[in-house]
């Protein structure tokens, strides 16, 4: 009886030790059935050379360098597209929307705005790349837990413009390398 | 052939049944039964305390809401935005404010304000909630942070939270998303006001 009590109390004690914050990982249902061989193409506004396609190979890049199973790679036939838009009157870097079915995501569609009034500024656009890929990698929005996540809308996008640890460990948590 | 099972239960059938579910989801059914669903995130400034959300902002207004003036399309054509995008649909709310009072900034009596309210990324994509859309009711008061835009001169919110509500003399932020209001505890608003100029 005493140890019945026991093992209810110290399950309690765990259950209210474990961490309350919300990682950019956690509560997401949607997961790729392979994220290392996500293709993507260019959308309309990106056929040229640009600061926005420029950011955009660079968040490829940063991405396929981690330390995790994620790997793009460009294909023209992809539904998987990457492009610019211009958005006045509004404070959005960019935006990502992921098309899924029956909670299996298929593909998406990130954006830059390149009429944020910012956008130019060092390391922006490559930060903004970086995260949008992160959405598309179905990360969530991560604000306070680190600030050196990509996944942060806190964070100084000229300083942390790469994907972070606490981004790789949610990747590696919802898609384990083996 | 994965192309063109996509093409035909993503593309060639749009919304059959469903319609919107939550914010910044939409959920509709597929001819072939499947469950579509649109995920929508933006990469906005979210802010953690009054201090950088007064420095970022324009201009700090305390105002009343009067009424919505109008809606247009915030998707511009990036080689010349004074026309719309042809094919995306940003849908902007203008609200008309009645200012009672510049806490930061200084302009006219009366402004407009903008809110982005759903987001439609194609003539046949699903139209999606904003998840920092809030619906502004006539006659309340509001303090807004805000940037003024370049092009059209109307303010738009300098990221969020945004829009904090004042009733009965307490200021609270406003938001659909509890993590973004979390950081700023309700305050009087004498006090409120005390602290945005401090940090002006």
């Amino acid at each position: 009886m005493k140890s019945k009590k026991f093992l209810i109390g110290s399950v309690i004690l765990s259950l209210s030790l474990l961490p309350t914050v919300a990682n950019a990982w956690s509560g997401t249902v949607d997961y790729w059935s392979d994220i290392s061989g996500l293709s993507y193409t260019w959308g309309s506004n990106l056929q040229g050379s640009s600061l926005s396609k420029t950011a955009f190979q660079q968040a490829v890049s940063d991405w396929n360098s981690t330390p995790t199973r994620v790997y793009f790679t460009y294909n023209s036939s992809s539904f998987t597209e990457f492009n610019t838009e211009c958005i006045t009157d509004s404070s959005e870097y960019g935006y990502t929307q992921v098309y899924s079915l029956d909670l299996d995501p298929q593909y998406f569609k990130s954006f830059l705005n390149v009429c944020k009034s910012d956008f130019s500024q060092t390391n922006i656009a490559r930060s903004v790349a970086n995260h949008e890929l992160g959405h598309g990698l179905t990360l969530y929005d991560d604000n306070f837990t680190s600030p050196t996540a990509i996944m942060n809308q806190n964070r100084n996008r000229t300083n942390v413009y790469v994907p972070g640890s606490d981004d790789i460990l949610g990747i590696n948590t919802k898609y384990p390398i083996n | 052939m994965k192309k063109a099972f996509l093409a035909s239960t993503l593309v060639l059938t749009p919304a059959l049944l469903f319609g919107c579910s939550s914010s910044n989801v939409a959920v509709e059914k597929t001819s072939a039964g499947q469950k579509l669903t649109v995920t929508s995130h933006a990469d906005i400034p979210v802010y953690a305390d009054l201090a950088k959300l007064t420095s970022d902002a324009d201009a700090v207004v305390i105002g009343t809401v009067s009424n919505i003036e109008g809606s247009r399309n915030l998707a511009r054509d990036p080689n010349n935005p004074a026309k719309e995008d042809p094919n995306i649909l940003i849908e902007g709310v203008d609200y008309r404010v009645h200012v009672q009072e510049y806490i930061k900034g200084a302009g006219t009596k009366s402004l407009l304000i903008t809110e982005t309210k759903q987001k439609r990324m194609g003539k046949d994509a699903p139209m999606v909630s904003e998840e920092g859309y809030m619906e502004l009711e006539s006659g309340s008061t509001y303090v807004f942070f805000v940037k003024k835009s370049p092009t059209s001169g109307r303010y738009y919110g300098v990221g969020q939270p945004f829009i904090f509500e004042v009733t009965e003399g307490q200021v609270q932020a406003k938001g659909k998303n509890p993590e973004w209001t979390k950081p700023f505890k309700p305050k009087d608003l004498t006090t409120f006001i005390e602290d945005v100029k401090s940090h002006s």
